[in-house]
């Protein structure tokens, strides 16, 4: 039985940790699109003041409900939210923290797994003879829908357990030796590559051309509110805000360790993946090699961005195998360093609240989440990776970090610290141990703006984009899909397929009333109940 | 369509501000007293 929890072993591999969570495919993909479609240059505009105003300050809420957590040998939001609340009811409220992650990792290592297969196929040259032979689109719907084989399995199976695997063994080795490890080695080298294919990209001829479609600057783009929700969505998106991840990696900060810093240093080298590395790559590539235009790019979506455009795009560049490699290598390690900080919240939980080993908590989330991967490869022409991240990659993440911001704020900024009593809980706890001070004007954006900022995001993404989804308004009435031999009605298969989330919620919160019900999460088996905020873990 | 002075400011304001970031934020975790 755990009754000690572990810390990371310094302050950049957390900083890299949480880095490496945030830069993911959207950083390469999907801010690109975004900015190209959203006024080129200008959107950069309300891209800064969503980081100013929503990224870093709901960043820091995060950070230092990680650390309120993490002194009480917590590292997930039911823990949180029961002591913050201090009703029943908080812990099961605190299940939100815990649907995002499990839902994403459904579907997550499954395309993690396409990424290794095509760095693979890049790798032997077969992805290069497929570019020539002018059948990427072919193949990658192939290999997607299982009919690639290698050998006597299909493909995509044999890379799925490949990943899945390979996830499950490094988490295995917990936050020190396995994650702070592995974005210790892995950051450096995604960074490395990002660099070298900026490079190419620039010193390609009639680089300009490409760069404009992203940067030149489109002003009366700023008048359109549909360009502010996406800035404000992508900076939500890529900083890995919602999911219950950056919350947990902070719990495992010692105490009287900066953590303004070193959120604000996470999202700057996010920034850096997304700006310069995603910034330059992509679009003007697709623009000048392959003389694709932005309505193209924003059509194809990031899978075929990735998975086609891109292949296109290195068959026709001189070296294009070894750069085709380096793209899919670099997408890899993002993909990688992102899967596993998605299912380091699940094994915490597992760890702190249901006093789990670390074994048996690694068997536990790698059983639920293989037989969910396998849910989520059946149900993928049916529209079930579509659902799930809807509900797991979109929905909740905006509907959980209003939450944290309105408990941020009502509660623990209310509440007087104990061991400073000029100072709230919630900014004594942020401001422990902080290299640089919080600028005073970041603590009225925090309690005040951010929430509201926060609820207006919610509301408007909704209205525009959520309603007609939630409502299966965007599904034709008369569209039908295959679901494991089976032909049914579209709308019958998402409504099914919603039960099953149903069925999710229901699980997630049952064992959450098992970890209260049996003592386990409370400390009633190992007295953890007497740690208090005021006082450090080792003077308890 | 060719990159303009605007959009070449633009480009080059956000490089040269989120790399001063990063230099501004990696400096003080290097440089603790």
């Amino acid at each position: 039985m755990n009754s000690s929890r572990e810390n990371w072993g310094s302050k950049l591999g957390v900083i890299l940790a949480v880095a490496g969570s945030a830069v993911g495919l959207g950083n390469f993909l999907r801010f690109p699109v975004q900015a190209a479609t959203n006024g080129g240059g200008t959107f950069i505009i309300p891209y800064i003041i969503a980081f100013l105003v929503l990224g870093i300050p709901l960043s820091w809420v995060e950070w230092t409900f990680g650390r309120y957590a993490g002194i009480l040998r917590h590292g997930t939001s039911p823990g949180a939210y029961d002591r913050i609340i201090g009703k029943p009811w908080g812990k099961y409220l605190g299940s939100l923290g815990l649907l995002p992650p499990l839902l994403i990792i459904f579907y997550y290592v499954f395309v993690e797994s396409w990424i290794l297969a095509f760095t693979w196929y890049s790798l032997t040259g077969k992805l290069s003879e497929v570019v020539q032979a002018g059948q990427i689109t072919e193949f990658f719907g192939g290999f997607i829908s299982l009919k690639e084989m290698a050998g006597p399995i299909p493909a995509a199976i044999l890379f799925f357990v490949i990943t899945f695997v390979c996830n499950m063994a490094l988490i295995s080795f917990g936050v020190r030796k396995g994650i702070e490890r592995v974005n210790k080695i892995s950051m450096p080298i995604l960074f490395i590559m990002g660099i070298i294919l900026v490079v190419r990209v620039l010193t390609l001829p009639g680089i300009g051309e490409g760069l404009a479609f992203m940067w030149n600057p489109d002003f009366s783009a700023l008048a359109e509110p549909t360009v502010w929700l996406a800035a404000a969505g992508q900076v939500f998106f890529t900083m890995s805000l919602g999911m219950g991840i950056v919350f947990c990696y902070a719990s495992y900060t010692r105490r009287n360790e900066d953590i303004v810093l070193s959120s604000l240093s996470a999202g700057a080298a996010n920034g850096f993946a997304e700006i310069i590395l995603g910034g330059t790559i992509v679009i003007p590539l697709a623009v000048i090699v392959i003389g694709a235009n932005i309505e193209e790019c924003a059509k194809l979506g990031t899978f075929g961005l990735a998975f086609q455009s891109m292949p296109l795009v290195f068959g026709q560049i001189p070296f294009g195998g070894i750069f085709m490699t380096l793209w899919f290598a670099m997408l890899f390690i993002a993909g990688l360093t992102s899967a596993i900080s998605i299912i380091q919240p699940l094994i915490s939980f597992c760890e702190d609240d249901l006093k789990f080993s670390r074994r048996k908590s690694v068997a536990t989330i790698g059983t639920i989440s293989f037989i969910g991967g396998i849910v989520a490869i059946a149900g993928l022409a049916a529209g079930a990776v579509d659902e799930l991240d809807f509900w797991g990659g979109s929905f909740l993440l905006v509907l959980l970090g209003t939450i944290e911001a309105i408990i941020f704020s009502l509660i623990l900024g209310r509440k007087k610290s104990e061991t400073n009593p000029n100072e709230s809980e919630a900014m004594a706890l942020l401001n422990e141990g902080a290299i640089i001070k919080l600028p005073k004007i970041f603590r009225y954006i925090i309690l005040y703006v951010c929430p509201a900022g926060l609820i207006a995001l919610l509301v408007a993404w909704i209205l525009h984009d959520g309603l007609d989804i939630l409502l299966l308004r965007n599904i034709a009435s008369d569209a039908t899909v295959e679901f494991l031999g089976c032909t049914l009605s579209q709308k019958a298969f998402v409504i099914g397929f919603r039960l099953f989330l149903v069925a999710c919620v229901g699980f997630v919160n049952l064992a959450i009333w098992y970890a209260w019900k049996s003592g386990r999460a409370t400390g009633r088996l190992d007295k953890i109940k007497t740690v208090r905020i005021g006082r450090s873990e080792e003077d308890a | 369509m060719t990159l303009t002075t605007s959009g070449l400011i633009f480009m080059i304001l956000s490089w040269a501000g989120i790399i001063s970031l990063n230099v501004f934020c990696f400096y003080k975790i290097f440089h603790k007293k």
